[in-house]
């Protein structure tokens, strides 16, 4: 799918006429929350906003690379890169509310693939072996795994 | 009395009971109750854990403390903590939404619109959660979730699972686990219950390129293990 700028910016404005999602949410708010459908042109804004956000994560890519580096030499201590991940994904949103958009490098397609996939093992990792289960990663398996998306990362996005 | 204050009693109780008695017999004995809460990094479990998943009501798990036997397994030592919160059952469906899943994935809280500092915890908290797991949170002195916080959190997932605009999706590989998965397409929240056991797995938001993913290819999280 091509990023289409103008569509992207009207499908946004008809959006902005309806209410902002919150963050903190009462019963009854998040009840109404999940009321909410998508409509027909849903899919296609979600298609350009991750292509906005892919761009994002990939500008960044010197410090998602100085921060993989920190974790393969060091103790496991994710939760900076877990926290950049999450602020590159907000901050995206962000400018989308505010009707901000960027022309994404054609070049940046796959790279939130590979930061998404390395961010997810961090779900898998269990540093108490007897506590581990059968599915989850050993310090030494993780670290394994995030060197091989490392080095494809590097490889395809020097 | 309230539930929190008899939730706070209880605790309170089983780690004295636990300190005085472990001092006792200095962990000699077979223990038929988990370790206190700064022992359970401590834990030397014999064998692999649970390769297909928990069955429901499975039996407790063998594991050694310091040369003595004791029944607990990261399910079971968070279980006996929120014993006194009932697993809620998904309306139409075997789904179980256990406390203990809730309250490990504690940190996932306000993807569901939860405000923890409400619930006198703070993002600092779900962040040690989120980095080191509940266990070794709790072993390095940090605060226990809320029982509150694990109820609402409890209700927030069984009012998304039987919401009509939720989509089941059928079962499909969650982290490499076969699992019944819900979504919702607006706030791109996703739910898997482990199709094994029926039990309730994780819960949180997927990014835009994961929710984008996971409708074409039907997979959150890859296989690594194969």
């Amino acid at each position: 799918m091509q990023y289409n700028k103008k569509k992207h910016l009207k499908l946004l404005k008809s959006l902005h006429k309806s209410e902002k999602p919150r963050k903190i949410l009462s019963d009854k708010e998040f009840l109404k929350l999940l009321e909410s459908r998508p409509d027909e042109n849903f899919f296609e804004l979600e298609a350009y906003s991750a292509m906005i956000i892919s761009h994002l994560h990939r500008e960044n890519r010197e410090q998602y690379f100085e921060l993989i580096e920190k974790l393969l030499n060091g103790p496991i201590n994710f939760l900076q890169l877990r926290k950049k991940h999450r602020a590159i994904n907000d901050a995206g949103e962000r400018l989308e509310a505010e009707l901000i958009l960027l022309e994404p490098n054609p070049k940046c397609e796959g790279f939130d693939d590979l930061i998404d996939k390395l961010v997810s093992l961090f779900n898998k990792y269990c540093q108490d072996p007897s506590l581990r289960e059968s599915h989850e990663f050993s310090e030494e398996e993780l670290k394994k795994l995030i060197q091989k998306i490392f080095i494809e990362m590097k490889e395809r996005y020097p | 009395m309230n539930f929190n204050t008899a939730f706070a009693i209880a605790l309170t109780s089983t780690v004295a009971y636990m300190i005085y008695f472990n001092w006792i017999q200095g962990f000699q004995l077979v223990h038929h109750y988990p370790p206190r809460i700064d022992e359970w990094g401590n834990v030397n479990n014999g064998g692999s854990s649970n390769v297909g998943g928990y069955k429901k009501r499975a039996g407790p798990k063998s594991i050694t403390i310091t040369g003595a036997t004791n029944s607990g397994s990261e399910r079971n030592l968070i279980q006996n903590v929120y014993s006194q919160i009932s697993n809620l059952l998904v309306e139409g469906t075997d789904w179980e939404i256990t406390a203990w899943s809730v309250a490990k994935h504690a940190h996932h809280g306000p993807d569901f619109g939860l405000d923890p500092t409400k619930y006198e915890m703070t993002q600092t908290d779900l962040d040690s959660i989120s980095v080191n797991g509940l266990i070794n949170h709790i072993n390095q002195n940090g605060t226990l979730p809320n029982a509150n916080y694990v109820k609402a959190l409890q209700k927030r997932w069984k009012v998304f699972a039987e919401h009509k605009n939720v989509r089941k999706c059928g079962i499909q590989p969650v982290m490499a686990e076969d699992c019944h998965v819900v979504k919702h397409d607006r706030t791109r929240i996703f739910l898997p219950f482990k199709s094994d056991s029926e039990e309730s797995f994780t819960g949180y938001q997927l990014t835009k390129n994961q929710f984008q993913n996971h409708d074409k290819n039907g997979i959150i999280g890859k296989n690594y293990k194969n």
